[in-house]
């Protein structure tokens, strides 16, 4: 890449975090939640990662829970766009929780604990096999009836809340300005897995009170595909009102979507930043931008002021 | 100038005795909830009754300088049982509910702290009822059902009952079906409706304009749930429909937005586009306006067309009246005449038969 491809790279960023203008250096500010919605045609994990970057840069705190990818993905990623995870991590300012191997894992807390602050996903391999036994307990009753309050669920969910608690509390809360950021990718995997919707609500809802006791933001990923934004039958209707209540909880949204006349080479997708139905800041202005992914950065402009049509 | 009234109800000028405010998504109806806790503390015999399933008590007193008048209950913090419960401590003015699948310990509660206070009016602000739906909807109307006669009965104070509840439905949230009925149970339309005096629906201007130009038909692009004109503080329509205890139901349009400067709330009336639209068919008749010469006719003229018998209607009206008379007992008759070629005989083709 030319040095004029990386001053206009490093330009177009800056349009998300401009057109975001969150007051403090582009963080997100505290107490706040923000929920980023996606969609098949258009994946919102740009987002995320564009987030884990400016926290890291801003040497603040990520506590980042992954149920759809593995550590890898993040690192790898992560080194595209200039940031070593495993740094951060050594340095006490990430933390990665491998969201389906500690949500099933029956064993103590501290186990879990040294599993996932290794980088390494090895260790995590070896000690699933042990757990195996206790997980089909879990796996099974997850996929009862959503009417009724499958206590394993929320059992599951409670355990897992525990072990983001403890990892919060131990590694990022010492410090005043921490400015932890818990960041779910992604929900949606909680309401395929079968957890009851109500389990999954309370678990955001201890999740958000906790964050807030440390003046932290919470960051989560949701997918919100057609079916389940109309949806017509009893099961999308957890997909539905898991989405739909989420948006009442957050502060801004961030919607990724396909463009409305399809697949094009030069622009990836739409991004509207929205304002929340909990949100009453005055500075805040909502947008709809176009954006490209490219292989080491993604661009944002305007919409119809594509490079490529310019 | 009569005052609007939202501005009545917001004031608690209005008697109403059960305030639905339903909002979805793309508009929320928290900016009237907050407007509705800031003016109980204008009358000092007022207490506010605030219970917070959705959102933490804190957030919803954000911008109310004093609660002296408020008592809270909190359904919020405690209720799922995330956090160890050994710092419950609860007092007069902050009661903690830690069930709320069950409604009678909620209203036990209510009950309790009611008859330790001494005012003279009780308003009950629900944050939002989304959260008792998704447990059970039957269980909800149960609970806001007893509430409401708890609160509203006779014997509660002296005087008239000024008793009332607010709450917040989210609209567009679904609900599970029931067990045992097949399809959903209309929450909205059916239910929450029958109960409530007053339901104040909360729209964007952007979704009001649509709707009212549209004649119903609505699209949506792109599978857009989430647009940027959501939850713009500055375009909030509300659509109140008021029914008086006297039976007459009021239905007013009003806009409000809080003012940057006092942080007031400043409230206007809203007329229905399709009013103009119906004044703009007022336009005079193109085919006698506009003329060189007269094509209009004067009343007597007019009366005098209306008189007019045409050749042709009094010999239909006699053929009519004749057939009327013939027609009146039989049910229809069938008149047969047969051609030369038809083989008519008075035999019945089924004689054979041994029914």
């Amino acid at each position: 890449m030319s040095k004029e491809d990386v001053r206009k790279g490093t330009a177009e960023k800056e349009g998300l975090d401009s057109s975001l203008s969150f007051p403090d250096n582009n963080l997100p500010p505290n107490k706040k939640s923000i929920l980023i919605t996606d969609t098949l045609s258009a994946s919102g994990n740009f987002l995320i990662h564009h987030f884990i970057v400016n926290q890291i840069k801003s040497d603040k705190h990520v506590v980042l829970v992954g149920f759809s990818q593995t550590f890898n993905h993040y690192l790898t990623i992560g080194r595209k766009l200039g940031v070593n995870l495993t740094l951060a991590n050594q340095k006490g300012l990430l933390s990665f929780i491998d969201g389906l191997t500690s949500l099933y894992s029956q064993n103590s807390q501290t186990d879990s604990f040294s599993k996932i602050n290794s980088a390494a996903e090895a260790a995590t391999t070896t000690t699933t096999t042990k757990t195996k036994t206790n997980q089909t307990s879990a796996l099974t009753c997850s996929y009862s009836n959503s009417l009724s309050d499958s206590p394993i669920s929320k059992e599951s969910l409670q355990n897992f809340y525990k072990i983001i608690k403890q990892i919060i509390e131990t590694r990022h809360s010492s410090i005043d300005d921490s400015r932890v950021c818990l960041i779910f990718d992604d929900l949606s995997v909680l309401i395929y897995s079968g957890f009851n919707v109500r389990d999954i609500l309370g678990f955001v809802k201890a999740c958000r009170m906790m964050i807030e006791k440390y003046n932290g933001s919470l960051i989560m990923l949701v997918h919100a595909d057609e079916d389940v934004t109309q949806s017509s039958l009893d099961d999308e209707l957890g997909q539905e009102i898991l989405l739909k209540s989420l948006i009442y909880q957050s502060e801004y949204l961030l919607s990724v979507r396909g463009l409305g006349s399809g697949f094009s080479k030069d622009v990836s997708g739409e991004i509207t930043i929205a304002r929340g139905p909990r949100n009453q800041d005055k500075w805040f202005r909502p947008s709809t931008l176009h954006y490209k992914i490219l292989d080491n950065n993604v661009q944002f402009f305007v919409k119809g002021f594509s490079q490529v049509v310019l | 100038m009569t005052t609007l009234l939202l501005e009545r109800l917001l004031n608690y000028k209005e008697s109403a005795n059960f305030v639905i405010i339903e909002d979805t998504i793309i508009q929320s109806g928290y900016v009237l909830l907050k407007e509705f806790i800031k003016n109980i503390a204008m009358n000092q015999n007022r207490c506010g009754l605030l219970l917070c399933f959705e959102f933490s008590p804190e957030w919803l007193l954000e911008d109310i300088n004093s609660n002296k008048n408020l008592v809270i209950f909190d359904a919020y913090s405690k209720s799922d049982s995330y956090e160890s419960e050994n710092d419950i401590t609860s007092d007069l003015n902050y009661n903690y509910i830690k069930n709320i699948k069950d409604s009678s310990e909620i209203i036990n509660i209510l009950k309790d702290t009611i008859k330790k206070l001494s005012y003279s009016n009780y308003i009950l602000i629900i944050d939002s009822i989304s959260p008792l739906l998704l447990i059970d909807t039957s269980l909800t109307l149960n609970f806001l059902k007893r509430i409401s006669s708890y609160l509203t009965r006779s014997d509660m104070n002296s005087n008239t009952n000024t008793n009332l509840i607010i709450t917040v439905y989210h609209s567009d949230i679904p609900n599970y079906p029931s067990s045992g009925i097949s399809g959903y149970l209309n929450v909205r339309n059916t239910l929450l409706h029958n109960i409530a005096s007053t339901t104040i629906i909360i729209k964007n201007t952007e979704q009001f304009r649509k709707e009212s130009t549209s004649h119903g038909y609505i699209v949506i692009e792109n599978n857009t749930i989430i647009n940027a004109c959501m939850n713009s503080p500055e375009s909030s329509i509300c659509i109140i429909e008021h029914r008086k205890k006297s039976g007459k139901v009021l239905y007013e349009t009003n806009s409000y937005h809080i003012d940057e400067s006092s942080g007031n709330m400043i409230i206007q009336l809203v007329k229905d586009i399709r009013d103009d639209l119906n004044s703009e068919n007022n336009t005079p008749d193109p085919t006698t306006a506009n003329l060189l010469f007269n094509l209009s006719l004067t009343e007597s003229q007019k009366k005098a067309k209306n008189e007019l018998v045409l050749p042709y209607v009094k010999i239909q009206d006699q053929y009519e009246e004749k057939n009327r008379e013939n027609t009146i007992t039989s049910g229809g008759n069938i008149f047969y005449e047969p051609d030369k070629n038809d083989d008519f005989d008075d035999e019945d083709p089924d004689e054979d038969l041994s029914i």
